[in-house]
């Protein structure tokens, strides 16, 4: 048989890849078969070449690993010669997982490998060992040895892959760190520069998995390294991993400022200045409080804005500075401000990479003055696919009335460079959510026009083409419900928008309109009273395809319909005349009939909804029927459909039409105070925790003893009853049944009253009584401990009011207007100044007298701890003393055996005073540990 | 740290896939063609950075081997981290996916010094050669990179161990095939070797039955 090199093979797929598909899966198919019967014969080369073909197949297809794969490449690894052993180690990442044993399989010789004497050989497995080291903790175990003796090899290429590899394997084997540290710590001043740029990486990747605080000690030797050394690579390593360990330390910002703020003026190597640059922000070397700090920060913004400014030079730089702006923000927001037509301009990039850094920028510059142009701004980039779709020209012509935010700016250029980026859905949603989240950031503090608000969340439903319903249904109730004097404009948006029959269509598709449509739907029917016209608002709620939509816009719609026909019977009273008496009668007539096929519905809440409102409805109706109006009297009441309520409400009305009866139905008033009762307002954050637990009210205790099944019926029958009478307020006069109702409810009362006239030994009597009955009752569930128990007395427990009044409004306005005042001071460009915003309800309900608690950090602390696992929570500090301990951290070295083995379980260790002694411990037991590792070793 | 090294031409058809974080192939291949599709789309004469909102690249990253479950949301805080940096020459991309440990400027000069030392290696390296000596390819870039980190950036440095290293496996080639003649052969490294040449041929020969 012929046997296929892997050069062969690649040629014959070049081959066949030039005629149809089917030629070349038959030939790959051909080749696997092949290669399949070569990995199982025993020439080693054939094997090794069959796993090197399988390698390359595996790259270029989708083919899974043949049987037993790991096995084969096993064999290879341990094959003696090097050219073999070399594909052995580079299929070995590729053909071992997780869960493949063949890792044990190979410890031995991967062992031998390291430890031969031929130099290039130990290079092979240490380049495949990373990988290995991941995937099996146990290897890591045993190789661990192995690779810190291989750390001060005479060969400083095989020294400079061992310590690579002992990142994952400390990363595996966490214990291994503290005996190894040392040895690291002596590679950052090898004589060798690979080995020191190879030690710093291993440290930089350390201190960013752990946290740095275990790597303070080595700032000497890393200060020596970014004094001393010329390597770019490296020092780009070292100033990075400055910028992890300054904030821990910031004494060590003193110590940096000289060497980096030299760096940054001579280094001819971008890369490395925008590291320092990078670092002096990270690390929180721009300190305002000190001078050079002020000063520094400059240059670095300076340095940032020139590569910003850099118009048609290194995109890249445009990037980076992109980036590192994000960082300064948040201490030196004035001097980024002065970049906001650059950093705006990047948001029109063609670049989506550019775009996207430039947005997050954008987010976090918004402050009160900006807010609106950024958003703006934003929302112009999601609006110009609305010309590509174009499925709603009725819609957009509405909006562009509503909102004038789709101004010129909009259609312009960057229509033209950005649509094909704008259309890429995940942008948009990002967009759209970065939106939403800097107009609501910290309860509205950027927002000074809430109308303007309402008409971007409706424009962002409307344009943005991406699923943010929820969101948007939650800010739009949210708004209203907040700030009051917006109610009235935002109806009148929402009244439009629950209106427009397309959109209506595009959100059935589930793709997020509906959240709108279910706010305005909700926030029409709760403020009906701004409605310009209710008629066309219940006509349009009930739209005919009504029925089409989601089961929860459903139910919203009946609810809202019930409150506004509630409103305008209400109102409608105050003018009655024979017109109106027509309208409201047309008008429940259209609402029964809208109503119609939701009583048919599968939905339960919705069948609900449907039937109660039309049995309301069908007593309102009644009542209008047999009312006659002032001013026409017999024309208008002919057609009776309802004769079952004939009886209840056709007397009063039509016999007892005399002085003292208003001159319009009273039946109009049935709705309205259903919905009024109580205006709902925004809840505070906590509130439900703020209610404190009144005095004297214990929760444990049972409410109704002995299980109350009997007696608990019957009260709760009462009370509702008597409240059903207090709601629905029935009024004088009326028919012969109203005043039976009247009669039995009263009497329920008395029975009532007398029930609560009992005395307590009456109550204690009936109690025993039906205890002893219910003890019989197999059914029933007796609790022993009932008898022993001081039986407590519903009527005994003190019902306390509680008062829900809202909590007097922060001052703001006179906070904000200073902030922003101040700001447009340090602004050229003087733009109006901006009016306070309208006073709305920042905190929400609370209880009264509560006092909010300061937001605990507490819990993103905790998170942080629990967090650390692994290697990260291997701590070194417990054993090299800290600098704090004395301030000359040269002193200290990693603590004796005992002490690690003591504290290895021990997380976080706080830095004690204490450390000075234990450091004079430490030096002098270190000698003969050294001792007893090496012969450990040997 | 380095999670993954790529290379695959214009037509997306890859040429070096190097993870260094552990990832089942399928995932891996998954991987290349989101990223190819990414970076293809996007014009000439935009930044070496690729920032894409619906790309998420799976990194384990951090979190050891134990606590991969419980580490999920953990992962997606460190997302926000993974970029990808890549470059283009000729007909081929070469893409590092990286973590925040890295500077970005840093490794556009990486993948500079990658090339060159291909181009050391190969001798004005092309997308052929790249295809025809995919195992070299690996060789090279296990000089620079070993297990996500950087292990030399110097390109003479580089290309010294690569040679020795094609040194090395020749000559272990050649002792293994008898019918070459030893002079060829090149001498170094055989001492250590502990398959000989002689040994070798003996071996070969009982291989082939005789």
């Amino acid at each position: 048989m012929f046997e296929r090199t892997l050069q062969d093979l690649i040629r014959g797929l070049r081959a066949h890849k030039a005629s149809s598909k089917a030629q070349e899966d038959a030939f790959l198919s051909e080749a696997i078969v092949e290669i399949r019967s070569e990995l199982k014969g025993k020439d080693m080369a054939l094997k090794a070449e069959g796993v090197l073909k399988i390698c390359y197949l595996m790259m270029l297809y989708p083919i899974p690993a043949p049987p037993e794969f790991a096995f084969h490449v096993v064999e290879v690894m341990s094959s003696p010669r090097y050219h073999l052993k070399q594909i052995g180690y580079l299929a070995a990442p590729m053909a071992f997982s997780g869960d493949t044993e063949e890792v044990v399989l190979t410890v031995n010789g991967i062992k031998k490998d390291l430890m031969s004497p031929y130099v290039p050989l130990p290079p092979l497995p240490l380049t495949a060992l990373p990988h290995l080291l991941s995937l099996s903790p146990s290897l890591s175990t045993t190789l661990h040895p192995d690779l810190l003796h291989l750390l001060t090899h005479s060969s400083a290429r095989i020294r400079k892959r061992a310590v690579l590899c002992l990142l994952p394997c400390w990363e595996a084997f966490p214990e291994g760190l503290r005996e190894g540290f040392p040895r690291l710590r002596e590679r950052l001043q090898d004589s060798d520069q690979g080995v020191v740029g190879a030690t710093v990486g291993v440290v930089m990747e350390l201190a960013k998995r752990q946290g740095g605080k275990n790597y303070l000690p080595l700032a000497p030797e890393l200060f020596s390294i970014l004094t001393g050394s010329s390597n770019n690579w490296m020092l780009i390593k070292v100033v990075k991993l400055f910028a992890i360990l300054t904030p821990l330390e910031p004494r060590l910002v003193r110590k940096l400022l000289p060497p980096i703020t030299s760096l940054i003026s001579s280094t001819s190597a971008i890369s490395l200045l925008y590291e320092c640059v990078r670092t002096c922000i990270v690390g929180g070397m721009l300190d305002p409080d000190r001078a050079e700090g002020e000063a520094l920060a400059r240059v670095c913004v300076e340095k940032l804005g020139g590569y910003l400014r850099d118009e048609g030079g290194d995109q890249n730089l445009r990037y980076i500075a992109l980036l590192a702006m994000v960082k300064i923000i948040p201490t030196h927001p004035a001097m980024v401000a002065e970049y906001q037509d650059e950093i705006m301009q990047s948001l029109d990039d063609p670049d989506v990479s550019i775009r996207m850094r430039a947005l997050e920028l954008v987010t976090s510059m918004v402050d009160r003055d900006n807010l609106q142009t950024i958003a703006d701004q934003l929302l112009s980039h999601l609006a110009p696919s609305e010309t590509n779709t174009s499925t709603l020209p009725s819609a957009v012509a509405s909006l562009t009335a509503i909102a004038n935010q789709l101004s010129s700016t909009a259609s312009k250029d960057p229509a033209i460079t950005s649509t094909s980026v704008s259309l890429s859905p995940a942008y948009r949603l990002l967009l759209t959510q970065r939106l939403l989240s800097i107009i609501s950031t910290d309860t509205y503090i950027n927002v000074t026009d809430f109308e303007w608000v309402i008409s971007v969340l409706v424009d962002l439903a409307y344009v943005s083409h991406v699923n943010v319903g929820t969101e948007i249904k939650r800010l739009v109730s949210d708004v209203v419900g907040r700030v009051k004097s917006a109610r009235e404009y935002a109806v009148g948006v929402l009244e439009k928008v629950i209106g427009d029959e397309d959109f209506r269509e595009r959100g059935r598709s589930g793709t997020g309109e509906d959240g709108l449509l279910e706010a305005a739907v909700w926030v029409c029917g709760e403020y009906s009273s701004y409605l310009s016209s209710p008629l066309s608002a219940i006509s349009s709620i009930l739209s005919p395809t009504l029925h089409l939509s989601s089961s929860t816009l459903i139910s919203l719609s009946l609810h809202a319909t019930a409150k506004i026909f509630g409103h305008y019977a209400a109102t409608v009273s105050s003018s009655w005349s024979s017109e109106k008496h027509d309208e409201a009668k047309a008008l429940v007539a259209s609402i029964k009939s809208g109503l119609e096929p939701f009583l048919t519905m599968g939905e339960m809440e919705i069948q609900e909804r449907a039937f109660e409102l039309t049995q309301l409805l069908n007593f309102v109706q009644a009542d209008l029927t047999n009312h006659i109006p002032p001013a026409k009297k017999p024309t208008s009441t002919s057609v009776n459909d309802m004769p079952d309520m004939e009886d209840g409400f056709a007397d009063s009305n039509g016999s007892n039409g005399d002085a003292s009866t208003p001159p319009y139905p009273k039946s109009l008033f049935l709705l309205e105070p259903l919905f009024t009762a109580h205006e709902l307002n925004a809840v505070a954050y906590k509130a439900q925790e703020a209610v404190r637990i009144p005095e004297g009210l214990n929760l444990d205790i049972e409410i109704v003893p002995g299980g109350g099944f009997g007696e608990l019926d019957l009260q709760d029958a009462e009370e509702e009853n008597s409240e059903d009478e207090k709601v629905i307020d029935l009024g004088e006069g009326g028919s012969e049944g109203m005043e039976e109702l009247r009669r039995v409810l009263r009497e329920q009362e008395k029975k009532g009253k007398k029930r609560d006239g009992e005395s307590k030994e009456e109550r204690a009597r009936r109690r025993a009584a039906r205890k002893a009955k219910q003890k019989d009752d197999p059914y029933y569930l007796y609790d022993k401990n009932d008898d022993l128990q001081e039986e407590e007395d519903i009527d005994e427990i003190p019902i306390v009011k509680l008062d829900d009044s809202d909590l007097p409004e922060e001052p703001i306005e006179t906070k904000s207007t200073s902030r922003s005042s101040s700001k447009i001071k340090g602004k050229t460009k003087s733009k109006k100044n901006p009016a306070p915003p309208p006073e709305f309800d920042r905190t929400g309900e609370l209880p009264e007298g509560t006092i909010l608690p300061p937001p605990d950090t507490l819990k993103s602390n905790q998170l942080e701890r629990t967090a650390s696992s692994g290697l990260a929570a291997v701590d070194l500090s417990s054993s090299f003393s800290s600098i704090r301990g004395s301030g000359r951290f040269e002193e200290y070295n990693v603590g004796d055996d005992e002490e690690k083995e003591a504290k290895i379980d021990d997380r976080d260790i706080p830095i004690t005073a204490t450390s000075e002694i234990e450091v004079v411990k430490v030096k002098r037991k270190k000698k003969g540990d050294k001792k007893k590792k090496d012969k450990a070793i040997e | 740290m380095i999670h993954a090294v790529l290379i695959f031409n214009t037509h997306g058809k890859p040429r070096l896939s190097k993870f260094f974080t552990p990832l089942p192939p399928l995932i891996q291949q998954s991987l290349i063609s989101q990223i190819f599709s990414l970076i293809s789309d996007r014009p000439a004469g935009v930044c070496n950075f690729l920032d894409a909102p619906d790309l998420v690249f799976p990194t384990p990253g951090n979190i050891s081997i134990a606590e991969k479950g419980k580490g999920k949301t953990k992962e997606r805080k460190e997302e926000d981290d993974t970029r990808i940096i890549y470059r283009h020459y000729a007909t081929l991309y070469f893409v590092f996916v990286v973590d925040g440990a890295e500077s970005e400027l840093g490794i556009l000069d990486l993948i500079q010094v990658f090339v060159e030392s291909l181009d050391r290696s190969f001798e004005n390296v092309c997308e052929l050669d790249l295809i025809f000596h995919f195992d070299e390819v690996h060789h090279v870039l296990s000089e620079i990179i070993q297990g996500g980190l950087v292990l030399e950036t110097n390109i003479n440095e580089i290309s010294a161990c690569v040679q020795a290293a094609s040194r090395n496996r020749k000559a272990s080639a050649a002792s293994s095939n008898p019918l070459i003649p030893s002079a060829l052969a090149a001498p170094g490294g055989r001492g250590g070797n502990r398959g000989g040449s002689a040994d070798g041929a003996k071996r070969w020969l009982a291989a082939i039955g005789v």
